[in-house]
């Protein structure tokens, strides 16, 4: 353990050599880090165009929805590919539907919970859809600045036995070995930053478009109601 | 997924990349160099203990930097020395004067050598004669030594004991005001048995005055009445405690004196136990000290 932290003074401090100087478990650490960073930086990546594209989608749907269109023919359309949440939401209330009418089980109290239930159900899984992922950017978010300290007391500690070893305080000869072990807590605030705004801003994103599935729920489930008392 | 994954780690490929490129390193403080100092650290004692010397003491020994004898200036005040000395040098040493050779032995058969003045810093001729032939140099007359010097007057090398040297440090504030630091170098020119220094060095003093004054609060009118010397002498066992009670050696019938007087004698006595270097023990076995309220505690 010592003869990773030899306590020479380098000629230079830069990234690299801080790295390649450190202790094993501060290296696994950084490089934990790292790839927990690039991992949520994917995730963010990848989060945000979901979320926009489903976005657009909606509103695209929404306005076809609401011109006025055949919802049969919006339905064939789109049963061949449900690539949002709404459209799948659109598709699922509209196969129970069909499914009740081919039956001819068409008590009304019936079919309104049956559709009711495969809405949730389809809310439920797409929101499950949406979210995933989310929780690792937490997870880092709040982890990622302590493993990072681990890191650095981990340094540190080694730091200072190497400096008892060698019997110079020489600040020249201390401050590679403290240096190399912060950038341990550097590594990890550097991957947590991003991921904890990343979090709070993209389950914000993904609460509004929930909220927006629930509503466009409610009302499509209101006019599939109306549908059948008018058909009784 | 996998395109975000691959963006994000290209994304962390190129930032390391550029860290590695140009985050090479901190441009160091731009700390500009100063040229050393050399520095001798010279503690008072080595100029307040000398004492140590033999007869067959050869002068090899290590010579004492040429800094130290300079700084010996102050606490050696300038001697008057009547004659010379490079007239009468039969062979001028080149190298500075061993600081040590100017203690003889006390059973030296000379009279009392003048010891010498380590503030001259150029060749000296004292260490060769000492060893062969006594030093041809008149003896000092003793009228012409300044102040410092009363402590070494006439040592008389059989009677050195430390009592004499606890006597002779309580002459020193008689002979004037001397300036503390004068106080405790007794700049003693014979060796004694024991080879370390027959008195307490400067620094030792100004740990007793140190450990004293803090327990020492003289009244308010004492420290506005002025010329106030309050000498108690104390006596203390070896483990630093009073073996009797300090004792007032110049009684007065000034009020003020007394207040000043009992406010000296409780400090003395709230202090104890007193630390001292035990090895000491017979020096300071003895010690009357001088308490001025204006520098709050003279030596």
């Amino acid at each position: 353990m010592l003869e990773a932290t030899t306590l020479s003074a380098p000629s230079e401090v830069s990234m690299l050599s801080l790295f390649l100087q450190a202790d094993i478990v501060v290296k696994l650490v950084m490089i934990g880090l790292l790839f927990a960073s690039i991992w949520c930086w994917a995730i963010i990546f990848e989060k945000v165009v979901t979320y926009r594209r489903t976005r657009g989608r909606m509103d695209q749907f929404e306005k076809v929805f609401w011109s006025g269109h055949s919802l049969e023919e919006l339905y064939q359309s789109l049963s061949a590919r449900t690539n949002h949440a709404m459209a799948a939401l659109f598709v699922a209330a509209m196969r129970e539907w069909k499914r009740s009418h081919e039956t001819g089980a068409l008590s009304m109290m019936g079919v309104q919970s049956r559709i009711d239930k495969v809405m949730d159900v389809t809310i439920a899984r797409e929101t499950a859809r949406l979210e995933g992922r989310l929780l690792f950017l937490a997870t880092v978010g709040s982890a990622a600045p302590f493993i990072g300290l681990f890191g650095t007391v981990w340094g540190i500690m080694n730091s200072f036995q190497a400096i008892a070893a060698s019997e110079s305080t020489n600040l020249a000869v201390v401050a590679p070995g403290i240096a190399e072990a912060l950038f341990a807590t550097a590594l990890g605030l550097l991957a947590a930053i991003p991921a904890v705004i990343a979090y709070n801003k993209l389950s914000s994103d993904v609460n509004k478009i929930i909220t927006r599935l629930e509503g466009f729920a409610d009302e499509f489930s209101a006019i599939l109601s109306r549908q059948l008392d008018e058909r009784n | 997924m996998r395109v975000a994954l691959s963006v994000s780690t290209v994304g962390h490929a190129a930032i390391i990349g550029w860290g590695l490129v140009s985050l090479n390193g901190v441009d160091p403080y731009d700390a500009t160099m100063q040229p050393p100092l050399p520095i001798d650290i010279v503690s008072i004692a080595e100029f307040t203990e000398i004492t140590v010397g033999t007869r067959d003491g050869d002068e090899t020994l290590e010579p004492t930097p040429p800094e130290p004898v300079e700084e010996a200036e102050p606490v050696e005040q300038p001697q008057p020395d009547p004659e010379p000395e490079a007239v009468e040098a039969p062979a001028p040493l080149p190298e500075p004067v061993p600081l040590r050779t100017a203690a003889l032995t006390p059973d030296d058969p000379e009279p009392v050598p003048d010891p010498e003045p380590v503030v001259e810093a150029e060749p000296e001729p004292t260490p060769e004669p000492l060893a062969d032939a006594p030093i041809p140099r008149i003896k000092p007359t003793p009228p012409a030594r300044p102040q410092p010097a009363v402590a070494e007057t006439k040592p008389e090398p059989d009677q050195f004991n430390a009592d004499n040297i606890a006597a002779l440090l309580n002459k020193i504030p008689d002979s004037g005001g001397t300036s503390p630091a004068t106080t405790g170098s007794l700049t003693p020119s014979l060796g004694t048995a024991s080879g370390t220094g027959g008195t307490l060095t400067v620094s030792e003093i100004d740990a007793l005055r140190g450990q004293i004054s803090r327990c020492w609060s003289p009244p308010v009118a004492v420290l506005d009445a002025g010329e106030l010397r309050v000498r108690v002498g104390m006596t203390l066992n070896q483990d630093g405690t009073l073996s009797r009670p300090p004792e007032l050696l110049n009684p007065s019938s000034d009020p003020i004196f007394n207040v000043a007087a009992e406010a000296a004698i409780r400090a003395i006595n709230r202090c104890q136990p007193y630390y001292l270097p035990p090895e000491k023990f017979h020096v300071w076995q003895q010690v009357n000290l001088t308490f001025d309220p204006r520098e709050l505690l003279g030596g």
